[in-house]
């Protein structure tokens, strides 16, 4: 018995000395790794709340290749059916198929809500995000569970500051605060109903809460496959429209 | 009992009927003189009051921010003018009442501000600077080319930039605004192709208008409603604030007949206060006058005496006048609760002089002596009645610990009221009557009417009584199970007088404008921290509209990205073209590329549906379908130029040239600032109006008004508005901020004293039960308990029959009849004394001369009560105090009946070895 517990302690021991001797990118880093999908597909429900709890839904499929290629596919409700959001690097293209156009997004629109009035995930947060290519990450503090990350974005379309609190056994995100400019926490995205797929976790359901509008957006992921073949053709802008 | 009762009464009772046998004349002269100083106290001093405010204790945050306002701001309340009508002919009215309001002498120094419209001056100067530098910077691709091609195409890069950004309530408002001064600018333009308007100069002002500084009112979405707000300078002065709004209903109803097909009214708090204060005087006198002579037949029928009845209304109306005029020496303002039950005494105060009638004659004409006949009336009644008024006004008095000033007010009205009219029932009536017999050797003495079937009903009880506590028991169970489904309404413009214009206009703004007419405020001294509260307010999903000084004044702050400075560089840039003007006068070549611009904007009109779709965006959608199906602007200017032909052309050459040379002058008159690099907005820059508005006189404070997205008052939006709004600054308050607090605190407090009453009652019939009874302790202790569990069944259960009933004729609860449950508990209470009094008196086997005799009374004194709260519940215009009368008429119906049918076999069952066989009467 006393073997058994001499030896748990030697273990905690080294498990804390090798966390600590992580950096805050190089915790992103693997957070990244972890989440990482070579491709994806999805069916998508994006409920986005009002202050007082009716809601509206809005369905779309998913589709994603690695951290920069996303496409969206808007099936529900009619009115939005054939709408697609297609996102490429660091650029978005919209198709309207009431108008047969394909307009691209200006810059400073990206990191607006996707869906207007309520709705808490901008265009950026819908795109897949490679959190060590796009912030530079510093481990603030640590708790037996979490590391406390603050991240700063370093290219176009990022937040500010971001702190993340990442499980240190899955490096999976609990949940992510987003501040804004003037330094106040405007929203928090929690992950919730990490799944595995083909070995790969993946979160799917995703719940941002918007402090500032005093309200949320659920994102619920079904039907997800993982690794699967996907078609060029869906990310490319010249087929955006066809 | 008797022992102890006698000695009690006699100390009490001999000298005050020997006092008011002999002294009967200065008595009634006495009570003449009182009532008219009374009444001449009472017109000069009374102030009714709707404001809730008025309800709320003066240490309460938003009553000290609220006053703050007011004396910063000289007021907290506005009128809002809703004016309904087409476009022009609203606007035409709405420029006429305005001249009308600026000359009017009783208005003068009475406005602090009118905001109808936005100067144009002021937008001429600083329309570009009051933009957002990012919205400048897109404004430079609308003004890059002129000529019609170059404007269409600047149209569409300017709406690529800026149209999908509806991340608010606020910006969604933008939006419509936007797209509104489209609207504008393409009905003129297809209007005059069309040969509607013949005025190239004309049409091409009002299309230059439109993309620059836009519509100067506030129109709603379908433009057929315009709206205006007028902050008055009145402070919270009552008669000034009635007068304010009265000047405005004479102005409009002036001006209003010269312009055909429009339609104007007043919402906004100062109106809807006015609208509730003349439903309350409504209240206050129509239900009260129905009720005395609905009160005054029945007693003429049961009393079988027209001046004995006289007489009783008189001292009731006595009693009323002196104890009304008592407590506003300690209450100037009255509150609609207060109206209300002022009228409801009427039913409770006659109620003793019921049961003087029912025994003082029957005396008199006994003993033919005039001080032993009261003295045996004051015997017989005096106590129950003395018990009776001290447990009610015991039970309304709860009130006076509630932390809520209205409540007090009504608790010392109501208590103080009930024991004025005992106090004038017992020395006042009797004096009226000694004095009509007084000097007459053989008077025709008149005694009250028997009701044969109460006597019936207590043999038929005697015989059935499990038959009767078996149904009692059902009728319980059915009222248990449709009582927990009642509901409570928390919408409090459900609770006003429907039929009023304030409140019909209140709605039409929130279905027209999707907000409400009052708002949230918060007063700020920094200018820089408004703006950041602005913004945060802004962002608040239950936020449609918020109004600042910041909106008119951009930063200055060196760290500000979108300050002044920036702005001034931005705009420098939409100045510095100077080759805008050098475009190709169009031609018959260029129609395919102006057709493909067309084609292009109004593409990009119709893809706002997806933007409408996933954010609800639904002005925007009621804005997008006027433009495109409504008025088909995009379909007929494309059809004019599919249709092009030499005389087409030549009228299109000519609008562009007036059009592209308007603009070019507009564009050089709005740039002109940025030629300087000291052109800033400041508090001294703004229109009166606007300064007025939001900075206070001395230029040190800041005032922010909130609007709600959707109907403030809205049960699903108000808590949370409140909640939201608090969190991000403790200070603010406003007309929603204080229902809501108020409505919270009349909830809390109306449970509060409703536990406090019921204490108290159950305290007053212990001790009295303790004290009357004979035996010895503990067996006087468990009888007592026991007889006044007995005593307080008529009230339980009637309460829990009321819940059923309640459930049954669809009446919900709400905040205003919610404290009803104690006044109910008062008087409710009452009808159990009495019978349980009577049978421990005169036991079970006498049931039937109970209630022949005091049934009698209990039915007269419920049909009383219930004819002052029948009056309310079917005549008030306030719903509010319609479903207070309501609960109250109903529910003292059913403790009426429980006492009557359900206790008596109760008594029997368990009181059976505790009454004595007697013959007194009550």
């Amino acid at each position: 018995m006393k073997k058994i517990s001499i030896f748990l302690i030697i273990m905690g021991i080294a498990f804390t000395m090798s966390a600590a001797s992580l950096t805050g990118d190089q915790i992103l880093k693997k957070t990244d790794d972890v989440l990482f999908l070579k491709t994806s597909k999805s069916d998508v429900t994006m409920k986005v709340y009002s202050a007082s709890g009716s809601y509206r839904t809005i369905k779309m499929v998913s589709y994603s290749r690695g951290y920069d290629l996303s496409y969206n596919l808007y099936t529900y409700p009619r009115d939005l059916n054939g709408m697609k959001y297609l996102s490429r690097f660091d650029n978005i293209w919209v198709y309207y198929p009431l108008t047969n156009s394909v307009r691209k997004m200006p810059e400073h629109l990206k990191n607006r809500p996707i869906s207007g009035v309520g709705g808490d995930f901008s265009a950026n947060d819908m795109s897949s995000t490679s959190w060590s290519k796009k912030y530079r990450a510093e481990l603030k503090s640590e708790t037996n569970e979490l590391y406390i990350i603050e991240a700063t974005g370093i290219s176009k379309g990022t937040y500010k500051k971001v702190v993340l609190y990442i499980d240190k056994k899955t490096f999976i995100p609990v949940k992510d605060e987003f501040y804004n400019d003037e330094g106040r926490k405007f929203k928090t995205l929690y992950y919730r109903e990490i799944k595995h797929f083909s070995g790969k976790p993946v979160p799917t359901f995703l719940e941002m809460v918007s402090h500032d509008r005093g309200a949320k957006t659920t994102v619920q992921l079904e039907n997800v496959k993982v690794n699967l073949p996907i078609s060029d053709n869906y990310f490319s802008v010249d087929n955006l429209g066809r | 009992m008797e022992k102890n009762d006698m000695k009690f009464s006699d100390k009490l009772f001999k000298p005050l009927a020997s006092f008011v046998s002999k002294k009967f004349k200065l008595i009634v002269i006495f009570t003449f003189i009182l009532v008219i100083l009374s009444i001449v106290y009472i017109s000069t001093n009374l102030e009714m009051k709707s404001n809730w405010k008025d309800f709320l204790n003066e240490n309460d945050r938003t009553v000290i921010e609220t006053n703050k306002i007011v004396n910063i701001f000289r007021s907290d309340s506005n009128i809002s003018i809703v004016v309904k009508g087409k476009k022009e002919n609203t606007i035409r009215f709405t420029e006429a009442l305005i001249e009308k309001i600026k000359s009017n002498e009783s208005l003068k120094n009475k406005i602090r501000s009118i905001d109808y419209k936005m100067n144009r001056d002021f937008l001429l100067k600083y329309g570009f600077l009051l933009q957002k530098t990012e919205d400048i910077r897109s404004t430079l691709f609308l003004f890059q080319k002129l000529g019609l091609i170059g404007t269409f195409s600047g149209i569409n890069r300017y709406f690529e930039n800026s149209y999908s950004e509806v991340s608010t309530h606020m910006r969604e408002r933008d939006t419509v605004k936007f797209l509104d001064n489209y609207e504008i600018f393409l009905e003129n333009l297809v209007r005059y192709l069309e040969g509607n308007e013949i005025h190239p100069q004309n049409t091409a002002g009002n299309m230059t208008d439109a993309l620059t500084i836009g519509d100067p009112y506030y129109f709603s979405p379908k433009s057929d409603m315009l709206i205006f707000t007028i902050y008055s300078n009145i402070g919270d002065d009552y008669q000034q604030s009635i007068e304010f709004v009265q000047n405005f209903k004479k102005i409009i109803a002036a001006v209003l007949p010269n312009h055909s097909g429009v339609q104007a009214a007043l919402s906004g708090s100062m109106a809807m206060d006015y609208d509730e204060l003349s439903a309350m005087n409504n209240d206050f006198a129509i239900p009260s006058y129905v009720a005395y002579v609905l009160v005054l037949i029945m007693l003429i029928i049961s009393f079988k005496s027209f001046m004995n009845t006289l007489f009783s209304m008189v001292t009731l109306a006595a009693g009323i006048i002196v104890g009304f005029a008592f407590t506003l020496l300690f209450n100037k303002n009255i509150n609609q609760l207060s109206a209300g039950f002022l009228v409801m005494l009427i039913g409770l105060g006659i109620d003793y002089a019921v049961h003087i009638i029912n025994h003082f004659p029957k005396n008199l004409q006994k003993t033919g002596d005039t001080p032993k006949a009261l003295f045996e009336t004051y015997q017989d009644i005096g106590l129950g009645l003395i018990i009776g008024a001290i447990t009610t006004s015991g039970a309304f008095y709860m009130f006076l610990l509630s932390s809520a000033k209205g409540f007090k007010q009504l608790g010392f009205i109501a208590g103080t009221g009930i024991l004025v009219c005992l106090i004038f029932m017992l020395i006042v009536l009797p004096a009226f009557i000694i004095w009509r017999y007084s000097g007459k050797s053989n008077p025709k003495i008149h005694t009250a009417v028997d009701i044969v079937a109460m006597r019936k009903l207590g043999n038929t009880i005697i015989k059935r009584k499990i038959l009767f506590v078996s149904i009692g028991f059902i009728l319980l169970v059915f009222s248990i199970f449709l009582g927990l489904k009642l509901k409570y309404d928390s919408y409090y413009l459900n609770q006003l007088p429907q039929n009023s214009p304030s409140l019909k206009s209140l709605k039409e703004i929130v279905r027209e404008f999707r907000q409400s007419a009052d708002c949230a405020m918060l007063m700020v001294k920094d200018i820089e921290k408004a703006r950041a509260l602005s913004k945060r307010f802004e962002m608040l999903d239950y936020v449609g509209r918020v109004e600042s000084v910041t909106y008119y004044i951009p930063s200055m702050a060196q760290n500000n990205p979108d300050n002044q400075r920036e702005r001034l560089k931005a705009i420098r840039k939409i100045a510095l073209p100077k080759d805008r003007m050098n475009f190709k006068i169009i031609s018959q070549n260029d129609i395919p590329i102006l057709k493909s611009q067309i084609e292009d904007f109004r593409n990009r009109i119709i893809e706002l549906s997806y933007a409408e779709t996933m954010g609800g965006l639904k002005l925007v959608r009621m804005k997008r379908e006027i433009i495109i199906k409504q008025k088909k602007l995009f379909d007929r200017l494309l059809h004019y130029i599919g249709t092009m032909d030499p005389k087409k052309l030549q009228k299109l050459v000519e609008i562009e040239k007036h059009f592209s040379q308007l603009l070019n002058e507009r564009i050089e008159e709005m740039t002109r600032i940025s030629k300087n690099d000291n052109q800033f907005i400041t508090a001294n820059s703004l229109p009166e109006n606007i300064k007025n508005q939001f900075i206070d006189a001395s230029g040190q404070y800041y005032l922010i008004n909130i609007y709600s997205q959707d109907d403030i008052y809205n049960e699903n939006i108000l808590p949370g508005f409140v909640q939201r709004v608090t969190e991000i600054h403790p200070n603010i308050t406003g007309v929603p901020i204080i229902l809501q607090r108020a409505q919270n605190l009349y909830i809390e407090e109306s449970k509060k004293t409703l536990f406090f009453a019921l204490f108290i009652v159950f305290i007053i019939l212990i001790i009295n039960n303790l004290i009357m009874g004979e035996e010895r302790f503990p067996a006087r202790l468990w009888r007592s308990f026991l007889k006044t569990l007995l005593t307080l069944v008529p009230l339980i259960i009637g309460v829990v029959y009321l819940t059923g009933l309640l459930k049954l004729f669809n009446i919900q609860l709400n905040m205003l009849n919610i404290s009803a449950f104690t006044l109910l508990l008062g008087m409710g209470i009452d009808y159990g004394v009495y019978i349980t009094e009577r049978y421990i008196n005169e036991g079970y086997t006498n049931i039937s001369h109970i209630l022949e005799h005091t049934g009698k009374g209990i039915l007269l004194s419920a049909i009383t009560t219930m004819i002052g709260f029948g009056s309310l519940a079917f005549l008030s215009q306030h719903n509010g105090m319609a479903s207070f009368g309501y609960l109250l008429f109903i529910g003292i119906g059913m403790c009426f009946t429980v006492s009557l049918i359900f206790l008596p076999p109760l008594l029997a069952l368990f009181l059976k070895k505790y009454s004595k066989i007697k013959n007194t009467n009550i």
